[in-house]
């Protein structure tokens, strides 16, 4: 399990961990307003991470988008890493 | 530049809080204030950051020192952005050349804050790359053994040096922040030190320490307004040598309204 | 005037009926026992009309099971916080909720719009000569403000105290019935009074809006020696109260009252003799109880008074200035904070609408985003108070003035003060957070209503 980010007001954490098929579970402080932007917005990163067989967790306390890339980008990094030294 | 905020650059909320407070400058740190482990972290979120939501005043990233292990990246992550203000820390002639080697773009902000740069400031502050000079109070006065780094006379031949050679070659001279964050008292006079030596301005290590920076190294309406009248006789009389309210005024003194009004919030 | 020791000695003499209109008060705040303590009678009855002045989140235990099980057909109240937001949600009212302003509620029971059975008026201190105070006794809460329109109208006027004492001293009041007094070992806890309020932590964005404010209002001339104001007890208020005292002592200015919620703050300008009266509705802290209780420039005043807007001579009216909060504002400056976005109840206009319509000038203070989501939208989520009501937005990103008011325009251009319209400072939020999604309003739960109990918008 590959985690990044933090539960800080405006960040989220990212949790990364293997699973059969790609999926993505969002618990937002802003889900009404921004809840489906955000599982797209993660979704679409994930493509282009090329992240496939992971279940994406996200805790978020009203990160912008800019913070939740960053964040991903981060667990991505880690979950490289991790592989590597697998 | 009368002020610069120091944010850290892995903190979400500080990073978006800075687009509000009035600030000359942000300094983002990827550096003391940026775990070992956090540092790649960090230099995400800033990139995403400056790439999407950029400032409208100029920010500085303090990357990490030239021997540290992150260094390199930092400097890559900013070429990235093709992001060229650079807050150097432990700045000398030789990290300098080191930064400017893997970064040939670089406009540099130098921190100085080890014994040795004290010996070679000049030629710090004469290079064409570097904007400004920082004091780093509080690694200087631990490189000194001196306790205090706040008494006013720790830190006295560095404040002075720094600002004879920033003056020297026109480049912005700035103090070391004030600890204390909740003593503003105790900010007051370490401000009005630096400004009877000569600073333009102070960094801030909180954004509550702003609103008093920016005021007490803001020239007051009176000296404006007196500025303003001075320049206008000058330039209706085209005169050198006249007298404004009882007092004697001449070339430096016409200078020095000049360079007030150009300076009262110019950015580095 | 009869007097029970204890809950049940009351309760088996005037067995608890069904179909009937039951009042409180919320001046004990998230300390309050007696609502608890008396609605455990009412767990078996049915068709209750309930008409608390607020809600809090200390009343949800109890509440919730007689609004899950359809016990309370409606409730009459102007705020509610805490989990019962939800509940109410979920469990929708048969004849709904009804939210009034402070000043509406006083209107709707002295006009006798909602008739009201009985009032259960929770006093700190009681004698036997039916004197009351509320500043006496070890749950001392300060100003009644709120009760006295129950007291009037109620067919049944029923005290519980846990100080019953032979005489009262100082300052007391007396009502025009009381039918009974329950003395009861406690009413609550006097130090939830101060619950979510007036602790002051560093908050350099609050810091900035309220030198934005003040800053601003001394550009437009809107601090003028003698002059009356408003403040809520919220983050950005105090600071906004401090910097606001801090501007009358350099300049040598006096206020003459402030009113509403009192904290320790305006007892500081009270004492340091910057404001002449204040009139007090509710005490936010302790401070402001003891100041009450020995202050003669202190002085407590009803609902009615504070804010109806049947009675010319309301306080409120004489508001120079108030400074208030939003969780929400449209770009036609109609403001909310009854609702979040996805219209879970959160809160309620208390005197947010009446003192907006009063006051000469009203100027909302908030952040532009709170964590994520945006402060202004294109349409609120509920209309807690109209926008034409309200002057002014202050921002931590800029200031923004209503189109109606011409003369602020005029003031602040000459101040050359930066001014952006309401849509500027909208774009500004998107920027960072995007456009929030647009979500269907739920299926009505009930009503906000404005000062005169007429419809404003519905929950």
């Amino acid at each position: 399990m590959i985690v990044s980010g933090s539960l800080e007001s405006n960040d989220c954490l990212i949790t990364l961990s293997p699973a059969e098929t790609f999926g993505v579970r969002l618990e937002s402080v802003v889900y009404a307003a921004y809840g489906k932007h955000i599982e797209q917005l993660i979704t679409k990163e994930c493509e282009k991470l090329k992240l496939t067989n992971i279940a994406v967790h996200c805790q978020d306390q009203g990160a912008l988008d800019v913070t939740i890339l960053a964040r991903l980008k981060e667990a991505c990094a880690k979950y490289r890493e991790g592989h590597l030294h697998a | 530049m009368r002020s610069a905020l120091f944010i850290s650059a892995n903190t979400p909320s500080m990073m978006l809080a800075a687009h509000a407070y009035e600030t000359d400058a942000i300094f983002y740190d990827l550096e003391d204030s940026v775990a070992l482990s956090d540092k790649r972290s960090a230099r995400f979120l800033l990139e995403e950051h400056l790439k999407t939501h950029p400032l409208n005043v100029p920010s500085f990233v303090r990357i990490n020192a030239v021997d540290h292990e992150a260094f390199e990246e930092d400097i890559n992550a900013l070429k990235r952005l093709n992001h060229v203000d650079i807050l150097l820390p432990k700045a000398s002639v030789k990290a300098l050349q080191h930064c400017l080697d893997a970064y040939p773009k670089a406009r540099i902000f130098a921190l100085c804050e080890t014994s040795e740069v004290f010996f070679e400031l000049p030629l710090l502050a004469k290079h064409p790359s570097v904007v400004g000079l920082m004091l780093g109070g509080e690694d200087l006065a631990l490189a000194l053994d001196a306790p205090k780094p706040t008494h006013p006379e720790a830190l006295l031949f560095a404040r002075s040096q720094l600002l004879y050679a920033a003056k020297a070659y026109h480049k912005w001279a700035l103090d070391t922040p004030y600890t204390h964050f909740q003593d503003d008292e105790g900010l007051i006079k370490d401000i009005e030190r630096a400004k009877r030596l000569g600073f333009d301005g102070k960094a801030a290590i909180h954004p509550s320490q702003l609103p008093i920076i920016q005021s007490h190294f803001s020239p007051s309406q009176d000296a404006l307004e007196e500025a303003q009248a001075i320049i206008d006789i000058h330039e209706q009389t085209n005169q050198v040598r006249f007298s404004y309210q009882g007092k004697m005024v001449d070339q430096p003194i016409i200078t020095k309204a000049y360079r007030l009004l150009k300076k009262k919030d110019a950015k580095p | 005037m009869n007097v029970y020791y204890g809950y049940d000695a009351y309760f088996k003499a005037h067995p608890p009926q069904s179909n009937v209109t039951l009042s409180f008060h919320h001046h004990l705040r998230q300390g309050d026992q007696v609502l608890n303590d008396v609605m455990r009678y009412y767990q078996n009855e049915r068709h209750l009309t309930l008409m608390p002045s607020a809600l809090f989140p200390v009343h949800a235990r109890a509440l919730t099971p007689f609004i899950q099980e359809g016990r309370i057909d409606a409730i009459y109240t102007n705020y509610v916080s805490g989990p019962l937001g939800r509940v109410l949600r979920d469990y929708p009212l048969k004849n709904q909720l009804h939210l009034d302003t402070h000043g509406g509620r006083a209107g709707r029971l002295l006009s006798k719009k909602t008739p009201l059975d009985i009032a259960y008026i929770a006093v700190p201190a009681v004698d036997h000569e039916g004197n009351l105070s509320g500043l006496e006794g070890p749950n001392a809460c300060g100003s009644l403000g709120y009760a006295t329109a129950d007291a009037k109208v109620a067919k049944t006027v029923i005290l519980i105290t846990d100080h019953y004492v032979p005489t009262l001293s100082g300052k007391t009041f007396r009502l025009p019935h009381i039918d009974a007094i329950i003395v009861v070992p406690s009413i609550g806890k006097q130090a939830g009074i101060e619950s979510g309020t007036t602790k002051v932590r560093p908050q350099p964005l609050h810091d900035l809006i309220a030198q934005k404010t003040i800053d601003a209002l001394i550009a437009l001339e809107a601090l003028p020696d003698r002059l009356s104001f408003q403040t809520g007890a919220g983050s950005i208020s105090l600071r906004i109260a401090k910097r606001l005292k801090d501007h009358l002592k350099t300049q040598q200015k006096t206020a003459r009252f402030a009113s509403g919620g009192i904290t320790a703050m305006h007892v500081e300008m009270l004492n340091e003799g910057l404001i002449d009266t204040l009139y007090d509705v509710q005490c936010f802290d302790l401070d402001a109880v003891r100041s009450l209780k020995t202050h003669p420039q202190h002085v407590a005043i009803s609902a009615d008074r504070y804010a109806n807007k049947r009675q010319a001579d309301r306080i409120t009216n004489a508001l120079d200035l108030v400074f208030l909060g939003a969780a929400q504002i449209d770009t036609a400056f109609n403001v909310n904070v009854t609702t979040e976005y996805d219209g879970t109840l959160m809160g309620g206009s208390g005197g947010h609408a009446d003192t907006a319509e009063d006051a000469a000038l009203t100027v909302v203070v908030s952040p532009l985003l709170k964590g994520r989501m945006p402060l202004i939208l294109s349409n609120v989520t509920t209309i807690t108070t109209p926008g034409h009501t309200v002057d002014m937005l202050v921002t931590e990103h800029g200031i923004a003035i209503n189109p109606n008011r011409q003369d602020l325009w005029e003031k602040a251009k000459k101040a050359k003060l930066i001014i952006m319209t309401i849509e500027t400072l909208k774009a500004k939020a998107e920027a960072f957070a995007g456009i929030p999604a647009p979500i269907p309003k739920p299926t009505p739960i009930g009503v906000s209503y404005d000062r005169l109990n007429e419809p404003l918008d519905t929950l």
